[in-house]
């Protein structure tokens, strides 16, 4: 018996050691070196044929990124402008020099994303973005990061029993799906900011460099 | 057992009293209803969404709350804005509802609102220091100075 738990012990140890382990600091180190405070949204790049995902995307970005702790330009204001400086296709300058940002909008980065997938399949949505956030001051990328999120909304329905699967089933077929698709945006964001270093509003701002971080591409199933 | 019951009964009400959000963005469900009205907003904007967006912005400013108790980033700016455009005030007038009406203490809307926008573009650079690069040539072009 008491091998056994040896044997257990050396192996739960030899498993654990084989596991990367990344911290905020690691992944994202120049987000520590340039400590952006105010960030300005592009409107999203859309690779999809669903035109309603840019809209849906630009408006949800700014919130969690407000809650995480930095000054984000308000997207509704700041699209006027980008129109009228002939800067509304992010496409143009996501490889270009980003100092006129921080000259016009008093940027300290931007942040780009790019829309691959974001449709409905069988009861759920699947989406898949990449966001980078990128200096206006040394033009580096301080952040980037992926996410393939499938939002199930049939095992959603909590029902256990037969027939409230089927209702629920029936119901999710016909349901408007702005409010999902507001879901699917959220939870999105909230996966991909998740372990963002916390902007100059939060209370841990520059002392969560050690707080355990995720690998840089995700791939999740939520409910 | 009585004091795994009360040390139960203490983490509930701590649980269910905290806010884990750093600000208040009109409603504490999962998805907000900022990011609700907003989208609708600048999805498919009817006069009825402009007075309730106005009514949504109001609220924020006059409650702050979460873990900071200020007014998030941004929403005085939007508000202010919102507030400045001539078919807010135009919406208001015709489509808003008694409740609705009754947060405005002054209902000569088309002098009062670009007046509260101008204030709260104002508030947002007082609150954000950062954003008076942005917000000071906003204001300037909507007073026309």
């Amino acid at each position: 018996m008491k091998h056994i738990y040896i044997y257990l012990t050396v192996l739960s140890l030899l498993l654990t050691s084989c596991v990367t382990t990344y911290t905020r600091e690691s992944q994202y180190p120049k987000m520590y070196d340039e400590k952006p405070v105010t960030l300005l949204v592009m409107p999203p790049i859309n690779n999809t044929t669903n035109v309603e995902a840019k809209d849906l995307l630009y408006t949800s970005i700014s919130q969690p990124l407000i809650e995480a702790g930095y000054y984000v330009v308000s997207p509704h204001l700041a699209l006027e402008l980008l129109k009228a400086e002939s800067a509304y296709d992010a496409e143009m300058f996501i490889d270009q020099d980003a100092t006129m940002f921080g000259h016009v909008f008093g940027a300290d980065a931007v942040i780009f994303s790019v829309i691959d997938v974001w449709e409905k399949k069988g009861l759920g949505i699947e989406t898949k973005i990449k966001y980078i956030i990128k200096s206006t001051v040394t033009n580096e990328i301080l952040f980037e990061r992926s996410c393939d999120l499938y939002l199930d909304f049939y095992n959603n329905s909590g029902s256990n029993s037969g027939f409230g699967a089927l209702v629920n089933l029936t119901a999710t077929a016909i349901k408007t799906a702005v409010t999902d698709h507001i879901v699917a945006a959220r939870k999105c964001n909230k996966y991909i900011f998740t372990d963002i270093p916390r902007g100059k509003y939060n209370p841990i701002y520059m002392k969560d460099q050690k707080i355990q971080a995720s690998a840089k591409d995700t791939k999740v199933t939520v409910k | 057992m009585k004091y795994i019951f009360k040390i139960l009964v203490i983490a509930l009400a701590i649980s269910s009293c905290s806010n884990p959000r750093l600000y208040y963005w009109g409603s504490n469900g999962e998805t907000t209803k900022y990011e609700e009205l907003t989208y609708q907003n600048y999805d498919k904007q009817t006069t009825e969404s402009i007075c309730e967006l106005v009514c949504l912005y109001e609220d924020m400013v006059s409650h702050p709350g979460g873990k900071r108790g200020v007014v998030p980033p941004g929403i005085y700016a939007e508000y202010g804005y919102l507030l400045f455009l001539p078919s807010t005030a135009e919406a208001f007038e015709k489509h808003a509802t008694k409740r609705q009406r009754k947060l405005f203490a002054n209902s000569d809307y088309s002098t009062y609102f670009p007046q509260k926008g101008e204030e709260m573009l104002k508030k947002e650079m007082e609150l954000y220091p950062e954003s008076k690069k942005f917000i000071e040539p906003l204001l300037n072009r909507l007073t026309g100075n």
